[in-house]
């Protein structure tokens, strides 16, 4: 495992003195890699947290090219980039904050011929998808690999997240087992919204890594934040699941 | 007696409202319950909870009290329950 340099040492201090999570914690995010899965307006400030936070490895997957209609909330998108790969500018823009960081860009979104070798590279995952299938597809390897997995996702100005960790907690498909029939892909967002969720799945992978606090283990939690409700509800492994059943 | 209702997503613009609270009937399960709020919000709000054959949809979430509930249990609701039916998001 490879220790802290002194430089990171000064850059990581004001979270070095968190209950838990010290310099062997520190270490530990140094040493672990995170497979965000789309780098859009929910994967791109996980990316950001993560980055910050000196994670040592991000793999990112993310295809097509920046448009308008990306820079209310996609953060690691810019203006100048307009019409280039997104994922180049993920990059360009996570080097700027951390240069130590280890980049493993992919220009494509999760499918069926990537899903097991990227789930492969990862510690821990970060579902940021805008797409069932993919979202599926994630589930389904990273219980195969047993992999923990955040999923996150948001709807206009509501939010939720789970974290799975396989044979302990309900997958994604004990949540949802059958295919949903009236989830819209364009929806109203503002950035602040996909930011608050990030944010907390960029904890979460934290946490797992580090190995300090609470996951959202058997836990979903959900937000509104044009009502400012906020709950935290306690979910159950299916039996029957297709996925990670019995 | 009562039980409050919580909506998200889709199923809160299909019902109208986020939040409300509906009549319960003496003894009744979630099942007869969740048949009856479609009586009150509409087909649109019928057509995510239940396919066309008024089979559930199990990419709904059910929630009482903030325990998740399986809608196949067919679990009694009491006055003063809490009940929250989640559609499924997905974005990022």
């Amino acid at each position: 495992m490879e220790k802290l340099t002194k430089e990171e040492l000064a850059i990581y201090e004001w979270q070095l003195d968190v209950p838990g999570h010290g310099i062997e914690g520190q270490t530990k995010l140094k040493n672990s890699s995170v497979l965000i899965s789309r780098c859009g307006g929910l994967g791109s400030v996980v990316a950001y947290e993560l980055a910050a936070a000196g994670i040592g490895t991000l793999i990112l997957a993310h295809a097509g090219n920046v448009k308008h209609s990306d820079l209310n909330r996609q953060l690691l998108m810019t203006q100048d980039w307009l019409g280039k790969p997104r994922i180049e500018s993920v990059e360009r823009r996570l080097k700027e904050l951390n240069p130590r960081l280890n980049i493993i860009s992919v220009p494509e979104n999760i499918d069926e011929a990537n899903v097991a070798k990227l789930v492969g590279m990862a510690d821990v995952i970060v579902g940021a998808a805008p797409l069932f299938e993919e979202r599926f597809l994630m589930n389904r390897e990273a219980v195969k690999q047993g992999k923990p997995l955040v999923d996150c996702a948001m709807f206009e100005l509501e939010a939720q997240i789970t974290t799975i960790i396989p044979g302990e907690t309900p997958c994604l498909s004990c949540l949802y087992p059958d295919n949903p029939v009236a989830w819209k892909r364009k929806f109203p967002v503002f950035g602040a919204v996909s930011g608050t969720i990030a944010c907390l799945g960029a904890m979460e992978a934290i946490k797992i890594i580090s190995g300090f606090g609470e996951p959202l283990t058997n836990k979903l939690h959900t937000m509104d934040l044009r009502s400012m409700d906020f709950q935290t509800i306690n979910i159950q492994k299916r039996k029957d699941c297709k996925i990670c059943g019995n | 007696m009562t039980v409050k209702l919580r909506f998200t997503a889709q199923l809160k613009d299909a019902a109208g409202v986020g939040s409300d609270q509906m009549e319960l009937l003496e003894k009744e399960k979630i099942q007869s319950f969740l048949k009856r709020t479609v009586d009150k919000y509409g087909s649109t709000y019928g057509n995510i909870l239940f396919d066309e054959k008024g089979k559930f949809r199990h990419s709904n979430l059910i929630v009482v009290n903030l325990v998740q509930a399986n809608y196949d249990e067919n679990i009694l609701l009491n006055d003063g329950d809490e009940l929250m039916v989640l559609s499924p998001v997905s974005g990022g």
